[in-house]
């Protein structure tokens, strides 16, 4: 079954003199449980493609459909509520709140929704991160490693359809970098969620299903390497 | 606890110190707001009870009418209370001063019109039974009576009947003229009271009354034909006209009063010129406050979001919506508020508080009453609601567009951590001669100052406003001095009292003058009968200054026909007793002659505003030509031309002067300012110089004392005590005193107001210096590590101080000169003056502009000094 369906996406940077195509014309479809890795040179247009994804920026033309509907057909208000319930996002600077606490950081999401936390799913998630004991800590004391492990955790916990990381590995050491991946190949396996990683490190993209390769803002390669 | 309340809190604890700012820039707004709220309040409040000192505690009262209807209105439930007076009738003074006040008007009060009414006792008690009288002060005075307390005095009382028509106290006395019979006093009875008392002249006895008012009490019987006078107060004030328009209609009105002082303090009667003025200065101090408050308020939430652009960036993108986003700003403003404005308006009231019971005596003092209050503080719960409301909105307003900017900030500028996308290059280009000038560090600061405009400009605006307002306040409180101190600069004396000698034949001038030099505490007095009229000087005579500065408005040619130019100038006569002017020739030295002269300009030199002194004669002037009224007795006869008039009306005469002098004895140095030349003469020679002209009416006291209060007070009662008109003294030095207290008062507002609106701008400067580089430490920490030194980093930093300060001062300086001579026309408009700088505020406001500016850049580095140069460009939870 598609949860995602890209239709000839462009996206351009710039006006006037210095305009920058990122996306040209790009389509492809997704299907539930895939793990797809990214990957392609400097500015060939992946992290754009990954935050038009993850509805963080509009394109200039060009649908997505996540589970049969236009993301972009939407006003903001429902755009914010589709990205905290959705998809789930993880980059490549951590990007936590660095006044909230590590419990806080990865509940985020459904604090936003002003509803009640299920603590089994919480406690749960915090088990499979490794985080436990680290509850209370604010980001600055943490090592990179955790820091990310706190971002999947706020990325997996309203378990979205989708979970969308860009190079969430590129600021860690070898052994995190393992860690991490792991983590994120167990949640696809288990939850079967739908899992799209860009990666300049072809280990990791040769754990993936899939690999679509970018360049100037194409597909220049879209393969199948796991069935 | 809702996430981004969390958030907010969190936040604005980790910025403890922009945050404190920002609450303090909260007090000050909310304490001012209440300051001025709270005056007004307690303005009002002082002038409702001075009002009621004065004129009473009623709204509206009825002449005439019966004892029915004080009943009437008792039992009205729209009053609140009512004082009655029984009109008892009318005695006749044996002696009256003034033909048109011949009575003694008795009546009887009330239990309640002693204490509702102005009754306000000089000696003795009020009267408790019907056969106690107190009489009033200005009966002894223009009474022609002798009265003390403790006299049992008889009167025959009666009633004022006109062509069968009983008159009440609101007729005036009508006399009989040309063979027509005036008004008739017809005795009815005979009294006896014991005066135990006597009080102040009452407010609601007209000047033109026909009786003077001793008050008794009313004796309760209800006799035919008596009359009342009721004063009552409405709950409700506004309702008093209609109430006085439905008795204007109902039988046996006849007449009725408004108590229009309380009325229009109460905010009710049709003459609201009192509020009108009141309010719009009100609105206009309300307004600068806010604007001062939302600029330092706004630039606080604006750097706010700023800093949280990675923060709001980032919750954005994990999905909240923007009226989410909206709120976190909001929060924040709601917390500073919260802890902000209890805290302000307590201390606006507390220093209210103190500045009225500092200032309050002396405010006081200028209202021209003698009062038995000061003005103090009075609040009331609609004061601080006033207060809150407008802090609140202040807040408001100042956090809604960092609010809705907050809003926009998209995920991807989160995401991305650098917003300059945006820089335009002909944005930051900088000019060469800036790099071969300053060098790179002057090249940088000047392109930082560029790019980043809008917050350097809140920045800038901050400042120009504080130097507008600090030099402008300062300019205003010095033309205002000058104003107000000039004109009695030169007075030796303290008291001046003048009075006609047609009018007063009892005694002689000199006998007054003896009577009054006996007063206690007098350390210097002189009397003398002054004239003025021109005098005609040749031009020879004139020394040349004079003629330079004055030349063309003192007089051209005249009429004398001679070759040379003959000036016209005012001149001043003094004629002094004869021991006056021979004590004068032995103590300066001088020749005895018929007459000395002093002729000064005196005044603040236009050019150089310094008090200039020019002196119009010279030395060799011998004699002085004089034109002043002849003594006519006949009539002045129709049909002359105007020189024939001229020759009629005026005499000249020709003084020969002894010298032309610096100074004359105590009090005769004449008329101060302007133009004038002083002739003193002594009596002895009135018969050779002044036959036929109109000399020796006005005779002026002056007398000089330690406290020259107490010595006012005694010389009017001595003055009361022959019936000389008290009301012509003048305490000269309370005058000068009322103007300091003028001045000292509008310089503590002024100055408060400014220190309190330059707070705001300094903490202004400092929330966006600080925050300016706090955002830029990742740069800084960049050029760290290509390699400038801490050196040349204090170099950029000083640059940009430098850049702030400049451009402030740039447009601020010329805006508050400008400024200043606004100040300058409207103040010349009233009296001349020349127009100057305030160097020293200016010196002042430069100071201090590069003192915070400075100050501020050091406080902010000296945090960045420590950073560690990787953590810092890796920006991670810095």
């Amino acid at each position: 079954m598609d949860i995602l369906r890209i239709e000839n996406l462009t996206k351009i940077y710039g006006t006037g003199d210095n305009t920058v195509k990122a996306l040209d014309n790009v389509s492809f479809t997704v299907k539930k449980g895939e793990f797809i890795a990214i990957v392609g040179p400097s500015g060939s247009g992946k992290s754009t493609l990954l935050h038009i994804l993850g509805g963080v920026d509009k394109p200039t033309s060009g649908k997505v459909y996540m589970d049969g509907q236009d993301i972009y057909a939407q006003n903001d208000e429902q755009l914010a509520i589709f990205r905290r319930r959705q998809v789930g996002l993880i980059y490549q600077f951590y990007n936590l709140i660095p006044v909230l606490d590590v419990r806080e950081n990865i509940t985020l999401p459904v604090l936003m929704d002003g509803k009640k936390v299920n603590e089994e799913r919480l406690d749960e998630l915090i088990t499979f991160l490794g985080l436990k004991g680290r509850e209370k800590h604010l980001p600055n004391q943490l090592s990179g490693g955790q820091q990310q492990r706190v971002s999947i955790g706020r990325a997996l916990m309203n378990a979205p359809a989708v979970v969308l990381a860009d190079e969430p590995t590129g600021n860690l050491d070898s052994r995190n970098s393992r860690e991490i991946v792991e983590l994120l190949k167990m949640s696809n396996k288990k939850y079967n969620q739908t899992l799209i990683i860009i990666t300049h490190d072809e280990n990791i993209a040769l754990q993936a299903d899939r690999i679509i390769a970018l360049e100037d803002g194409r597909i220049i390669r879209d393969e199948v390497i796991r069935k | 606890m809702n996430v981004f309340l969390n958030v907010t809190l969190k936040t604005l604890s980790r910025n403890k110190t922009r945050t404190l700012v920002t609450i303090i820039g909260i007090i000050l707004s909310a304490a001012m707001l209440t300051a001025v709220t709270s005056f007004v309040t307690s303005l009002r409040c002082f002038m409702t009870d001075v009002a009621i000192y004065e004129n009473g505690d009623w709204h509206g009262g009825l002449y005439s009418v019966g004892s029915g209807k004080i009943r009437e209105l008792e039992s009205n439930p729209e009053v609140l209370h009512v004082a009655a007076c029984e009109n008892i009738g009318y005695s006749a003074l044996s002696n009256p001063k003034y033909g048109s006040s011949p009575y003694i008007f008795v009546i009887g009060a009330d239990s309640s019109f002693n204490s509702i009414m102005p009754v306000h006792i000089t000696k003795g008690r009020l009267p408790e039974t019907a056969d106690e009288i107190i009489l009033p002060v200005h009966l002894v005075k223009n009474g022609g009576t002798e009265f003390s307390v403790g006299d049992r005095i008889t009167l025959d009382i009666g009633v004022r009947m006109y062509e069968n028509t009983i008159l009440n106290q609101q007729t005036a006395f009508i006399a009989g003229e040309d063979g027509k019979a005036g008004e008739e006093l017809v005795i009815k009875e005979t009294r006896t009271y014991t005066v135990v008392g006597f009080y102040e002249r009452p407010s609601f006895e007209s000047f033109t009354s026909p009786g003077y008012t001793a008050i008794t009490v009313m004796d309760g019987t209800v006799q035919e034909g008596r009359t009342y006078d009721v004063y009552f107060k409405l709950k409700k004030p506004s309702a008093i006209y209609s109430f006085i328009r439905e008795e204007q209609q109902k039988e046996g009105y006849a007449g009725s009063t408004y108590n229009d002082d309380l009325l229009m303090y109460s905010g009710v009667s049709k003459y609201l010129g009192f509020y009108t003025v009141l309010y719009s200065l009100t609105a206009i101090l309300v307004l600068l406050i806010m604007a001062g408050s939302v600029s330092l308020i706004y630039n606080a939430f604006s750097i706010s979001v700023s800093e949280r652009t990675k923060q709001i960036g980032l919750l954005s993108s994990v999905g909240a919506t923007h009226r989410q986003i909206r709120k976190c700003i909001l929060y924040e403003a709601m917390f500073v508020s919260v802890i902000g404005i209890p805290l302000g308006i307590l201390s606006g009231l507390a220093g209210i508080g103190v500045t009225l019971s500092i200032v309050g005596q002396r405010l006081t003092s200028l209202y021209s009453g003698d009062v038995p209050y000061s003005l103090s503080l009075h609040v009331n719960i609609w004061t601080i609601i006033a207060a809150v409301l407008l802090a609140v909105v202040t807040v408001l307003v100042s956090a809604w567009i960092p609010a809705r900017r907050a809003t926009r900030i998209t995920a991807m500028e989160a995401i991305r951590q650098t917003k300059d996308i945006n820089v335009k290059a002909k944005d930051v280009r900088t000019s060469k001669l800036t790099y071969r000038l300053f060098g790179l560090e002057g090249m940088l600061a000047r392109k930082h100052f560029r790019r980043n405009r809008k917050r350097y400009r809140t920045t800038v605006v901050s400042l120009f406003m504080s130097i507008v307002l600090f030099i402008s306040a300062s300019s205003f409180c010095s033309y205002l001095k000058d104003s107000v101190t000039d004109v009695l600069k030169t007075r030796d004396y303290d008291i001046r009292w003048v009075y006609n000698t047609r009018a007063y034949t009892e005694m002689t001038p000199r006998q007054v003058y003896e009577m009054l030099a006996q007063t206690d505490g007098i350390t210097d007095s002189v009397y003398a009968y002054v004239e003025i009229g021109n005098a005609y000087v040749e031009g020879e005579d004139i020394r040349d200054e004079f003629k330079e500065r004055f030349g063309g408005s003192a007089g051209g040619s005249e009429d004398s026909g001679a070759d040379n130019d003959v000036y016209e100038i005012p001149a001043s006569v003094f004629i002094v007793p004869d021991e006056v002017f021979d004590g004068y020739v032995s103590s300066a030295g001088l020749k005895n002659a018929d007459a000395f002269v002093m002729a000064y300009v005196e005044g603040i030199d236009a050019v150089t505003n310094k008090y200039k002194k020019i002196k119009i004669l010279r030395e060799t002037a011998s004699a002085l030509d004089l034109k002043m009224l002849r003594s006519i007795e006949a009539p002045i006869p129709e049909g002359l031309s105007e020189e024939e008039l001229d020759a009629l009306i005026y005499k000249k005469t020709t003084i020969d002067i002894g010298a032309v002098v610096d100074s004359l004895p105590f009090a005769i140095n004449g008329y101060n300012f302007g133009c004038n030349i002083t002739v003193m003469v002594p009596e002895r020679c009135v018969p050779r110089y002044f036959a036929g002209i109109e000399v020796m009416n006005d005779v002026y006291y002056y007398f000089k004392g330690k406290d020259h209060n107490a010595l006012a007070d005694k010389l009017r009662d001595a003055l009361d005590k022959h019936g000389l008109p008290s009301e012509n003294l003048f305490d000269a030095a309370d005058y000068e005193e009322t103007n300091r207290n003028m001045i000292f008062i509008i310089n503590v507002f002024a100055y408060g107001f400014i220190v309190l609106i330059s707070l705001i701008a300094a903490a202004n400067v400092f929330n966006t210096i600080s925050t300016g580089i706090n955002l830029r430490r990742r740069e800084f920490a960049m050029l760290k590590s290509v390699g400038m030194t801490q050196k040349g980093f204090h170099k950029m930093m000083n640059y940009e101080c430098l850049m702030y300060g400049t451009k402030s001062l740039l447009w601020g300086l010329p805006a508050a000169i400008g400024i200043t001579f606004l100040i300058y026309r409207s103040v010349n408009s009233g009296y001349e003056t020349g127009f100057y700088i305030p160097w020293v505020s200016i010196v002042v406001a430069i100071f201090s502009v590069f003192a915070v500016v400075f100050a501020t850049m050091l406080y902010s580095t000296s945090k960045l000094k420590n950073d560690n140069i990787i953590d810092a460009l890796r920006n991670e939870n810095l």
